[in-house]
């Protein structure tokens, strides 16, 4: 039968000299060609929040802590355990305490500059965001506002964070002017705020994201209320 | 975005009336940069350099049998069995960073319409468009694909092209692409 044809691999054969194909896969289209900000945009403010907000409340409970043992009396570095006094009280214009195994900050130092109600807490070492431990430079002045429960102080804040990560990666993390922090003003929140969180936020954040020392990305985070009220605004 | 190099090895086994049976081979050499959904929101360089590029070879083999039933419609059922190996690489720091190895082996039930065609000296040119579901390894994947095509034969000289679309029906894939390829038909 002419119509049978038994050429195995011959219909085209290595002389053939390729083919080329190219598609585009359109679910990843728009992040493909969409640029390095919208990729800040889309993933930035889960790291900008959760940096704010850990950094902040580390600072915070450190702080508090430190106020309650100097409540207790342990001014002196033998009694203060982990805290370091210098013999004075915390509330005292001058003091100066050191942390030394505050697990989330080692190193931390608290010092009161003035007989007021006002401390700057300083850290430099690898801070440990959600499993990424990089180098970390902070200083946060905390101010203690009217307010609070039992167990927490409300807070005015003026955070000034900077890291440098892997890659090539480093940025930068301000308040812009000063952050409010309360404890306990939302009933439904109640439970966790006693137990770690300030749920109240009102104030502004900057972060500015430098890859090889060149800025790739700015932005600005803005809570009206509570943590979990906040505009991201990115590629500013 | 995927960047496919292909070189197809195929041929025919015999032609019988209505029946066309064929096996064939293609060496498969893909490129694909894309974004890795599994990467870290707590790191800078996952956040603003999310991508990875998977490069991967394979060679699949298929056999395929069609029935025409008339210059319109033709009916058909390939089976396709591929092993692909590949690496994933970081494109920043060009670092490997996994491999992969997959399996797959594939039955495609296919229709196709063959809605235009000409023929003119030693070329003919026809233009078809089809719909195959694949069974397989990734079975609950439903694709469904449409390939105008067009080939011309002059003096033996195979020039074609193929574009393709599927549509991946449960995970909401989409992709399209042009496959073209030069040969020689004995």
């Amino acid at each position: 039968m002419k119509k049978y044809r038994y050429i195995i691999f011959g219909a085209i054969l290595p002389l053939l000299f390729g083919t080329l194909s190219c598609s585009r896969d359109y679910m990843l289209f728009n992040e493909t060609f969409s640029g390095s900000v919208n990729h800040g945009n889309e993933r930035g403010q889960i790291y900008m929040t959760t940096l704010a907000a850990d950094l902040t409340i580390d600072h915070l409970l450190a702080l508090e802590d430190a106020l309650v043992l100097d409540n207790l009396g342990f001014t002196t570095a033998r009694e203060g355990g982990s805290f370091q006094p210098d013999g004075n009280s915390i509330w005292s214009a001058g003091a100066r305490w050191s942390v030394s195994s505050v697990e989330s900050l080692p190193g931390l130092r608290i010092t009161k500059e003035a007989a007021d109600s006002t401390w700057t807490l300083s850290y430099d070492g690898m801070y440990n965001l959600s499993g990424y431990s990089f180098p970390t430079t902070t200083r946060v002045l905390a101010r203690m506002l009217p307010g609070g429960n039992q167990n927490h102080h409300d807070w005015s804040t003026e955070v000034s964070v900077s890291r440098t990560e892997d890659e090539g990666f480093s940025m930068t993390l301000n308040s812009v002017n000063s952050v409010e922090w309360g404890i306990n003003s939302y009933s439904e929140f109640t439970y966790y705020a006693d137990d770690y969180s300030w749920e109240k936020c009102i104030g502004q954040f900057m972060m500015e994201v430098f890859l090889d020392k060149k800025l790739k990305d700015r932005a600005l985070l803005t809570y009206s209320g509570r943590r979990s009220e906040y505009r991201y605004r990115n590629g500013l | 975005m995927l960047f496919l190099l292909s070189l197809p090895l195929n041929g025919q086994i015999f032609q019988k009336g209505l029946w066309d049976v064929r096996i064939g081979t293609y060496a498969d050499f893909s490129y694909n940069h894309r974004m890795d959904e599994s990467r870290s929101e707590y790191r800078l360089s996952d956040i603003y350099s999310p991508f990875v590029s998977d490069i991967s070879s394979s060679v699949p083999i298929y056999a395929s049998a069609t029935w025409q039933l008339n210059k319109l419609f033709s009916f058909g059922l390939a089976s396709v069995y591929e092993r692909s190996i590949g690496t994933i690489t970081d494109p920043m720091t060009s670092r490997q960073t996994g491999e992969k190895t997959e399996n797959m082996l594939l039955l495609i039930p296919k229709a196709q319409v063959n809605y235009w065609s000409w023929k003119w000296g030693g070329f003919y040119g026809s233009v078809s468009a089809g719909a195959a579901l694949y069974f397989g390894k990734d079975a609950g994947k439903g694709y469904i694909e449409a390939e105008p095509f067009l080939e011309a034969v002059p003096y033996g000289l195979w020039l074609g092209g193929k574009f393709y679309f599927y549509e991946e029906t449960f995970f909401g894939t989409s992709m399209q692409g042009l496959r073209m390829g030069v040969g020689y038909r004995f």
